[in-house]
């Protein structure tokens, strides 16, 4: 991770805009007015400053502060500071925006107040008024063209018998990352409370699964040094390992992809509503929705239309694989994380 | 006690028939890089001998004694045990029995076991195993505490199963490293004394180092004075006192006066300082060696050259004092019993006797100091 | 010279108590801040797992009451059990190693003269020093498919294919040993610094061999070094879980890493601790019973002559 050097980054920004002509930033809408935003940290956060902190920057004068983090720590910080919310927008991703409705420290987001909105394609906006996805994340099969030649299909094809000892998977303790049991689930006859099916193809795919990936970082550097040729990973990262020149092919299965969604939320209780629905409607815009998909390849959430250079790499490029994207019962899959947990061991510890 | 060492002795004449050379060293020397340890020292030692090693410490004694049980190996020279050359082997297959100076008993192991260790490796039966453990210990006198550790033990009986266990593998050459040092004054002679009757009992040829004359003269048939690294003189412990061939040895073994002077034409010796001593030497130059009995008080009518001393240092002793005298210059050392109350103290003049008779003039030799 | 060693008189006694009583007073003082530190950071925390290991509910420390339910789940699924055992057997395996390669090491060491022993004895500790995260991506590089020995053994024709390394039982257990061998070299060297170098050679003028004089002189007094060295690469390794979860990939199940998963990813604390007691009792039961085997062992002629 590379937040110290980004946090660097951000204060560099931040102060370099404090220079900027001070005459023509007071005439501006929001000026004197700096949003505190979670981040996620690396290229992420970057994206996300160029295409939306900037731009909102030189229209309103609005500036935006990201306090790179852990979901789990800011989540936990803002339980803790309710009254005093350390952060006024708050990003999150769709198994965590389960506690941030639960805990009802958001407040909803309607399309008069932001107009962008309406631009969410269908079925991408998961908890009804609250929160404005802006970033889908797919988990999807991946696999190395230049030692697997033929192509895999579908999540089930991770049991296949010529991958013996060179598939890896994300550990069970990724909530996301492990959305691919869901799919093994639903392609086997299956659902999200009938998960039999998925741990049955697992136990089949075995013999095949050299290790179980911690994280994606780890997981990553499996597929780089060949330790395993086949598996399942993310869209994004897997376009960053070609980009890196690793042949690495995204696999698009055919009955549906399991996707996870990245939402901004404002908190409840901060002081700007308005600037920060400017910044979701920054963030919705097609300047705003093209930065993320732009560096690192996670699919954008509106009807922005895509340049080609960009549209080729990303999962999510047409009605067609928009409609792939399958809904997911996020509660449900979270409160069974435990049960899930422990069985995904079992199947392969033992 | 006598029983088993005649065992002992038969044991040995129907084992070895090799002659009468038990242990022989042939110019061995050892360096330790440009130290030079012990310097081409030949000595031999027959059946049933003991013989000792006798010097200071650093004089090279030990050095020997543990070349020839293996764990130094000589620079050059031979050793060989039993007529067989064994200079390159280990300690092992070599047949000595050695008493360590801190005894190193087995502390994990009973006094029984630690005597039946060596019987072990030499793959003796069980039962014959058991019954020599019970000689040994019975011979030793210390045959109830055959189920001790040796932390139980005193210094004295630990020795006592050292000795009993390297005696039990009936070795061709028993090897005693200091025997003694490690216990207090009383003991000591008492258990020199056990010691050598043992020792004497079962016949075997031992090699024994000490730095202790007194050990040295009372236990030894004969006596390898060394002093660095090198043999100073062989001999009966008689010859060695009587006849010392070098002033060390003179000076090693007993107190005694040295002095430096020359043999006149007529046979009479003048020390440095001009102490003269009438008597018929060979002439040429010389040490004399006076040792504190030579030296009487006058008044005793003892025979000899009479002179007039006057006394520098006195110590009392109990059975006797210890006078350190200056007579024309010289120092010298008598030993006197005075009646109580009687003690000369510094400063005193007395008259006393030499008797030149026994004094020995030792030819200066250039090469020796 | 008998006065020495004379009894106390009763006069004794009034001269000597005092100085008792300092001496006493001295020893609880020096050793009173690992007793508080031990209490305030290992007894009370220990307390509150156990506390907590009882807890009916399966987040953080939500709920009240007393329940045995974790319990009941850990031993009522063979799972568990046998990942127990095994975790049990790997550390067995790993001291076993260390033993056999450490003692060796310990041994030599202990008999070199102190200053030539100090800079090894701090080539033995240097990995210590080391990260642990740092250690592991270095076994990465070796033992990974493209690694270091794979092409060592390709390039030798020994294997025709990279194999598989990384992510096996076998290489968790090499970087254990590799890790937890200085504690063992440590410990043998520092009771073999206490055997007098002297009882080898009387082994050796008793016709012992050097192998004879290893088995019957040397082991037996170093016994108390192995047993510490033994325990600590033990307890070290069945509570080790970096290492199954990055070398083993989460494939090797080994106690450690199950709990931390269940603390850190799951949150269900009870159980995490429910499961931590049972590894902290069953290996505390297992040191004590193979230490007490051992200790019976240290006892001839009825005493103890070491520990």
């Amino acid at each position: 991770m590379k937040r110290r050097a980004f946090l660097k980054f951000v204060a560099a920004a931040g102060t370099s805009a404090v220079a900027a002509p001070y005459v023509e930033a007071q005439s501006k809408k929001f000026s004197g007015i700096t949003l505190r935003v979670n981040g996620f940290g690396g290229a992420w956060d970057e994206a996300l400053v160029k295409s939306v902190a900037v731009p909102l920057e030189e229209k309103y004068g609005l500036k935006t502060q990201f306090i790179a983090g852990t979901e789990s720590a800011d989540f936990v910080k803002l339980v803790a500071n309710r009254n005093n919310p350390p952060y006024d927008l708050f990003m999150a991703d769709s198994a965590w925006m389960v506690e941030l409705v639960k805990a009802g420290i958001i407040e909803e987001i309607k399309a008069p107040d932001v107009p962008n909105i309406k631009r969410i394609l269908p079925g991408f906006r998961e908890y009804g008024d609250y929160g404005v996805p802006f970033n889908v994340a797919s988990i999807i099969p991946v696999y190395n063209s230049k030692y697997i030649k033929r192509p895999l299909t579908s999540y089930s094809d991770i049991a296949r018998a010529d991958l013996a000892g060179r598939a890896v998977i994300p550990a069970p303790t990724l909530d996301a990352n492990s959305l691919y049991l869901l799919g093994l689930a639903e392609e086997n006859g299956g659902s999200i409370s009938d998960m039999e099916p998925a741990y049955k193809l697992l136990e089949a795919a075995k013999p095949n699964i050299v290790a179980l990936a911690q994280t994606t970082v780890s997981e990553l550097q499996m597929f780089q040094n060949e330790e395993a040729y086949a598996g399942i990973f993310t869209d994004g990262r897997a376009y960053e390992l070609r980009s890196k020149g690793a042949p690495i092919e995204t696999v698009v299965p055919s009955k549906g992809v399991y996707a996870i969604t990245s939402y901004i939320n404002v908190v409840k209780g901060m002081k700007y509503p308005e600037a920060a629905y400017a910044f979701s409607e920054q963030l919705l815009s097609d300047e705003g929705m093209l930065g993320i998909p732009r560096a690192i390849r996670y699919g954008g959430t509106t009807d922005v239309r895509l340049p080609e250079d960009i549209r080729k790499d990303l999962l999510f490029n047409s009605p067609e694989r928009n409609a792939l994207k399958k809904k997911i019962d996020w509660e449900k899959w979270i409160a069974d994380h435990g049960a899930r947990i422990e069985r995904v061991n079992k199947i392969i510890r033992s | 006690m006598l029983a088993s060492s005649k065992e002992y002795e038969n044991m040995e004449d129907t084992a070895q028939d090799v002659g009468d050379l038990v242990v022989q060293l042939q110019s061995v020397s050892r360096h330790y890089g440009e130290t030079v340890a012990v310097a081409n020292v030949s000595l031999d030692a027959r059946r049933g001998e003991l013989v000792c090693l006798l010097g200071p410490s650093g004089c090279g004694k030990t050095t020997t004694l543990r070349m020839v049980a293996g764990f130094v190996e000589p620079t050059s020279g031979t050793i060989s045990i039993n007529s067989i050359n064994m200079t390159h082997q280990p300690p092992y297959r070599r047949d000595t029995g050695m008493v360590f100076q801190s005894y190193a008993l087995f502390p994990h192991m009973t006094v029984a076991e630690n005597i039946a260790f060596g019987l072990e490796n030499l793959k003796w039966p069980r039962a014959e195993r058991e019954s020599r453990v019970k000689e040994m210990l019975k011979l030793v006198e210390l045959s109830h505490l055959a189920q001790r550790v040796p932390s139980q033990l005193s210094g004295g009986q630990q020795q006592r199963i050292a000795l009993a266990r390297a005696l039990a593998m009936r070795p061709a050459v028993l090897l005693l490293d200091e025997p003694f040092s490690n216990l207090d004054a009383q003991l000591r002679v008492r258990m020199r004394e056990e010691l050598r009757e043992v020792i004497r009992g079962v016949n075997v040829t031992t090699l024994f180092v000490t730095h202790d004359q007194e050990e040295a003269l009372t236990m030894s048939d004969r006596i390898v004075v060394m002093n660095s690294g090198q043999v100073e003189q062989v001999g009966t412990p008689g010859e060695i006192y009587e006849a010392p061939a070098t002033p060390f040895v003179a000076k090693f073994i007993g107190w005694c006066s040295l002095l430096q002077g020359t043999v006149g034409a007529d046979g009479t010796f003048a020390s440095i300082a001009g102490l003269r001593l009438a008597g018929k030497w060979g002439v040429g130059p010389g040490t004399a060696v006076i040792r504190p009995e030579q030296i009487k008080l006058a008044t005793d009518g003892a025979a000899g050259q009479s002179l007039s001393a006057r006394v520098v240092q006195s110590h009392y002793y109990g059975a006797a004092t210890r006078l350190v005298l200056d007579v024309d210059g010289e120092r010298l050392t008598m030993q006197e019993r005075f009646p109580f109350g009687r003690h000369p103290t510094h400063g005193d003049l007395l008259s006393i006797t030499i008797n030149t008779n026994e004094i020995r003039i030792l030819p200066s030799t250039p090469a020796k100091s | 010279m008998l006065t020495q060693y004379a009894p106390a008189t009763v006069k004794d006694r009034y001269v000597r108590e005092p100085l008792l009583r300092h001496r006493i007073v001295t020893a609880a003082l020096l050793l009173a801040p690992m007793v508080l530190l031990l209490v305030g950071f290992m007894v009370v925390p220990v307390l509150q797992l156990l506390r907590s290991s009882f807890l009916p509910s399966s987040h953080l420390l939500d709920g009240t009451g007393f329940s045995l339910v974790q319990y009941v789940r850990f031993f009522s699924d063979p799972y568990y059990s046998s990942v127990l055992l095994e975790t049990f057997v790997d550390g067995l395996i790993v001291s076993l190693i260390c033993l056999v390669l450490g003692f060796p090491m310990g041994y030599s060491l202990a008999r070199l003269p102190p200053l030539a022993r100090r800079w090894r004895t701090i080539i033995v500790i240097m990995p210590l020093t080391l990260s642990l995260v740092v250690i592991v991506f270095g076994w990465l590089i070796i033992l990974g498919r493209n690694g270091l020995l794979n092409s060592v053994l390709t390039s030798l024709y020994i294997v025709s294919s990279p194999k598989q390394l990384l992510f096996t039982r076998p290489a968790v257990l090499v970087v254990l040993v590799q890790q937890f061998l200085p504690f063992m070299i440590l410990s043998i060297m520092s009771v073999v610094t206490q055997i007098n170098p002297v009882l080898e050679q009387a082994a050796a003028n008793l016709r012992a061999n050097r192998f004879v004089t290893f088995r019957k002189v040397i082991v037996p007094l170093a016994v108390p070094g192995i047993l510490v060295g033994f325990n600590l690469v033990f307890v070290l390794s069945i509570s080790a879980f970096i290492t199954p979860r990055l070398i083993g990939g989460s494939r090797v199940a080994m106690l450690g890493s199950l709990i931390y998963e269940r603390m850190m990813s799951e949150l269900n604390w009870p159980s995490g601790a429910a499961m931590a007691f049972v590894l902290f009792v069953s290996g505390l039961g297992f040191t004590a019973a193979f230490n007490a085997l051992a200790a019976s062992r240290l006892i001839v002629g009825g005493r103890r002559y070491a520990l």
